[in-house]
């Protein structure tokens, strides 16, 4: 069933051009990577979709529903949940308060606080600290379990493995492929090629605004001349 | 933005918590009204106006729920004790206002918090 789709999407900034013609559809429970080089239109693709950057033209899809045109509070709440590359707590507040406001109810299921403990189990103690004394790992921690008490059908990963520990990219990345066995999907963009091929089902590679070339992750993989041709690695 | 994407209305937020402490500040001046049994233009000057600021400021409004409640005290405990002592009593509060906005905006219960902390650690 498809869950997302997203079609013929343009956005200008001025006269430069940050959102082309940009399609693209995945269904319930997979993961879906959006990769290319800063500048490429990723992140603005992910704010377009929340609303908080509207594209000029063109049409998105989530769960049936037209939400083009959609306020950003109105769209999470149809069920999508948004992990920023800059994390975006509330840093004043704590932990278990930071998750106890990002409760919302959808149509998809909602992961309780314990739920996330036992995800990411350091998250146990950090539940009565400030968030403004968290370590940039401790902070995505926050981040993605401020996603799934908020009940998300889909996803959205912004950079989740910038600035992390190869220790806590892992634990993000098996996260990320756990929520695939429970049903929910998601959409990775992030610099780390080599980490969203091994979890991801497809991959958009996108420049310039264009979605340039999209094909399943494992072709990717496995095939070492379309890496180095599409994302210039051996 | 945050609270956009965590699903919230954010401008019914703002307006409703606008509407409400007006509100509020509109039964604070009836009933002060009644209590004065007279109501004057001078309540609303600049001059009344400006030690509400101050007061908020000085308590930790920025910072703190109770921070305005603590200023209010602060400015009446000023007012009548230090106000027995000198005619410039306003001079002082002046000073102490400007001292805390430069090296404790958080105000005074900024400096509770520090201290609670600072017993705890």
């Amino acid at each position: 069933m498809v869950l997302f789709e997203a079609r013929n999407l343009h956005k200008r900034f001025g006269d430069r051009v940050v959102l082309e013609d940009v399609s693209l559809a995945f269904d319930v429970g997979t993961t879906t990577g959006i990769m290319g080089p800063n500048g490429a239109g990723k992140t603005t693709t992910l704010r377009a979709v929340l609303g908080l950057t509207p594209p000029r033209d063109g049409r998105i899809a989530f769960d049936g529903r037209d939400v083009i045109g959609l306020p950003t509070h109105e769209i999470a709440r149809l069920g999508l949940s948004w992990v920023p590359d800059d994390r975006r707590v509330f840093p004043s507040l704590t932990v278990a308060r930071n998750l106890e406001i990002a409760r919302k109810a959808t149509r998809f299921r909602r992961y309780s606080v314990d739920e996330c403990c036992e995800i990411f189990p350091a998250l146990t103690h950090l539940l009565p600290r400030e968030c403004e004394n968290l370590s940039g790992g401790e902070l995505q921690m926050v981040s993605i379990s401020r996603a799934l008490v908020g009940a998300p059908g889909l996803v959205l990963f912004d950079e989740p493995s910038q600035g992390l520990a190869p220790k806590v990219v892992q634990d993000v990345m098996s996260t990320i492929t756990r929520l695939k066995a429970a049903g929910v999907a998601s959409l990775v963009v992030d610099q780390n090629i080599r980490t969203v091929l091994d979890i991801a089902d497809r991959v958009f590679i996108m420049q310039l605004g264009r979605i340039v070339h999209s094909a399943p992750a494992a072709e990717l993989r496995d095939d070492a001349g379309a890496r180095a041709h599409w994302l210039g690695l051996d | 933005m945050r609270a956009r994407f965590l699903g919230y209305r954010v401008w019914w937020f703002k307006f409703s918590v606008f509407v409400l402490s007006t509100a509020i500040a509109g039964l604070a001046g009836a009933l002060f009204a009644m209590a004065q049994q007279s109501a004057y233009p001078n309540v609303m000057s600049l001059h009344q106006s400006g030690f509400v600021v101050m007061m908020v400021l000085i308590g930790g409004g920025l910072a703190s729920f109770w921070g305005p409640l603590l200023g209010a005290a602060f400015f009446i405990l000023a007012r009548d004790l230090l106000g027995a002592y000198t005619e410039t009593w306003l001079l002082w509060y002046g000073l102490v206002f400007i001292a805390i906005v430069l090296w404790k905006p958080e105000g005074l219960a900024g400096i509770g918090r520090s201290l609670v902390d600072r017993v705890r650690s």
